[in-house]
């Protein structure tokens, strides 16, 4: 028996009588995703570096802007997630499981911290 | 006695390339992010990133990170598609088609690597 | 005694077809979703189907999903689901056959793929005693030899919701329990069966399995644990070549 890929995507992310690891794995599925169109994307943008110095600083220009720094922001911190995560689940594979709940809320903390941090730098190499 | 096939020999094998690409990611990630955006203000000039891509150094980095990247991306991508019910044949296409994508992204790279800088 | 009013919705499933009853009574303090239901079927609604036997968590016959998360009816009290209003559905990872029974088939011969039984590569004889084990060597399968098959983590996994060929927690948690006994052998047979693509690769550490298990057998770290077994297995054979 086939399982229709809609109700395949609803088993993945729903949410109804999920814990702490279900939440942390439907926003892993959902962040991992974005980052694998973000390597298309990135490898889109730096074709622009082949077609000279001009194409490129409008392309800077544009897209290096107090505009798009909402989603700069967002995407780091997608990564933060998706790597803080990751490393939970590094750990938990490969080591020991014991742990993942107590990791999870450290990991949370810990990225939240670095996401303000690194979201202070950003800003100030779009905006300065 | 069932024999293990080639392909279900190298299957925990991918696992294990999923996670050191994993971790590896998690250290040039941040690498680049912090030489691209952390460090200083004109990083992104275009000068700067003709003057870093130029330098065998960051060449190596960067090819390292593409490989890294790219297969954990297209991996990742492949374990999510197989999630889904499927049938042998599909599964074949679905192996097939994340082949030849991670080829493809990984050859534009080293294209651009070579031909930038 | 404690006495509450409270109203159970029921998702019942007859012939093709989905339809939720009401049903309000008094409960009083004590009493579990379970006998909630025998309550309804014994003086509102004759015609409730549903699965018990032990009613003391030990069968794993009334797994069910309340208000959201797959539980043993019986090992649930009413009055600590923190509120009146009882939503009650069969498993959701396998076909209902009637109101709250589903459909175990699929489940049980996933369980008797992974070959749920000590494999000698000689047996031995009634004569020559049992096989010998220490305290140290039991300790290493033991928890996840507490399966009770009640499909609680077959509901609760997500793979298990979009992939049907997926094995599923319980079973290879079963498998996990043969392949750590010292007394089993039968690796060579048992770690193909559960490194492929239908086995634990597709396991992505949710743990949600692990979150209702009634019996705390963890399914989440044996299938862990068979991952890293099936990775030093598989490295054994490459290099033997």
């Amino acid at each position: 028996m086939l399982v229709s890929v809609k109700d395949s995507i609803s088993s993945w992310f729903r949410i109804e009588g999920r814990g702490i690891s279900g939440y942390a794995f439907i926003i892993h599925r959902l962040t991992g995703i974005v980052l694998t169109a973000y390597i298309f994307l990135h490898l889109a943008f730096l074709t622009s570096l082949t077609e000279g110095e001009s194409a490129y600083t409008s392309l800077i220009e544009k897209t290096v802007n107090i505009r798009f720094l909402p989603f700069d922001i967002l995407l780091i911190g997608v990564t933060i997630y998706h790597s803080l995560n990751g490393l939970r689940l590094v750990i938990a594979e490969f080591f020991v499981t014991r742990y993942h709940r107590e990791l999870f809320v450290i990991f949370i903390i810990v990225g939240v911290v670095i996401w303000i941090f690194t979201s202070y730098l950003l800003y100030r190499f779009v905006v300065v | 006695m069932e024999e293990m096939h080639t392909k279900k020999v190298l299957e925990p094998v991918w696992w294990f390339f999923q996670i050191i690409t994993g971790i590896l990611l998690l250290v040039l990630v941040s690498l680049h992010l912090y030489v691209t955006h952390f460090a200083s203000e004109k990083a992104l000039d275009y000068s700067s990133v003709i003057g870093r891509l130029s330098s065998p150094g960051f060449k190596v980095l960067y090819a390292v990170l593409l490989l890294a990247v790219v297969y954990h991306g297209i991996n990742g991508m492949r374990a999510i598609f197989l999630d889904l019910t499927m049938s042998d044949v599909t599964k074949r296409i679905v192996n097939i088609l994340s082949l030849i994508v991670a080829l493809l992204l990984f050859g534009y790279g080293v294209y651009l690597l070579a031909n930038i800088g | 005694m404690e006495e509450r009013e409270v109203t159970f919705i029921v998702k019942r499933f007859y012939r093709n077809e989905w339809r939720e009853d009401r049903y309000e009574f008094k409960a009083v303090r004590g009493m579990t979703v379970l006998d909630g239901l025998f309550h309804i079927r014994d003086n509102i609604d004759p015609s409730l189907s549903f699965r018990a036997s032990c009613r003391m968590g030990i069968c794993g016959s009334c797994g069910m999903v309340i208000n959201g998360k797959a539980m043993l009816a019986c090992s649930t009290q009413i009055f600590d689901l923190g509120t009146d209003v009882v939503r009650i559905e069969p498993l959701r990872n396998m076909e209902a056959l009637k109101d709250l029974i589903s459909d175990f088939d699929d489940f049980f011969e996933k369980h008797r793929r992974v070959k749920p039984y000590l494999i000698r590569k000689e047996e031995k004889s009634i004569e020559e005693g049992e096989y010998i084990q220490t305290p140290d060597e039991l300790r290493k399968y033991r928890q996840y030899s507490l399966c009770i098959k009640c499909g609680l983590c077959y509901d609760a996994c997500s793979i298990t919701g979009s992939n049907k060929e997926y094995l599923g927690p319980a079973a290879l948690a079963s498998a996990c329990r043969f392949i750590m006994d010292s007394r089993d052998q039968g690796e060579d047979e048992r770690i193909p069966l559960v490194s492929d693509h239908t086995g634990c690769w597709r396991c992505h550490f949710m743990a949600e399995c692990s979150e209702v298990c009634p019996k705390e057998v963890d399914p989440a770290d044996a299938i862990q644990k068979l991952k890293r077994k099936a990775l030093i297995y598989s490295l054994k054979r490459l290099f033997r070549r």
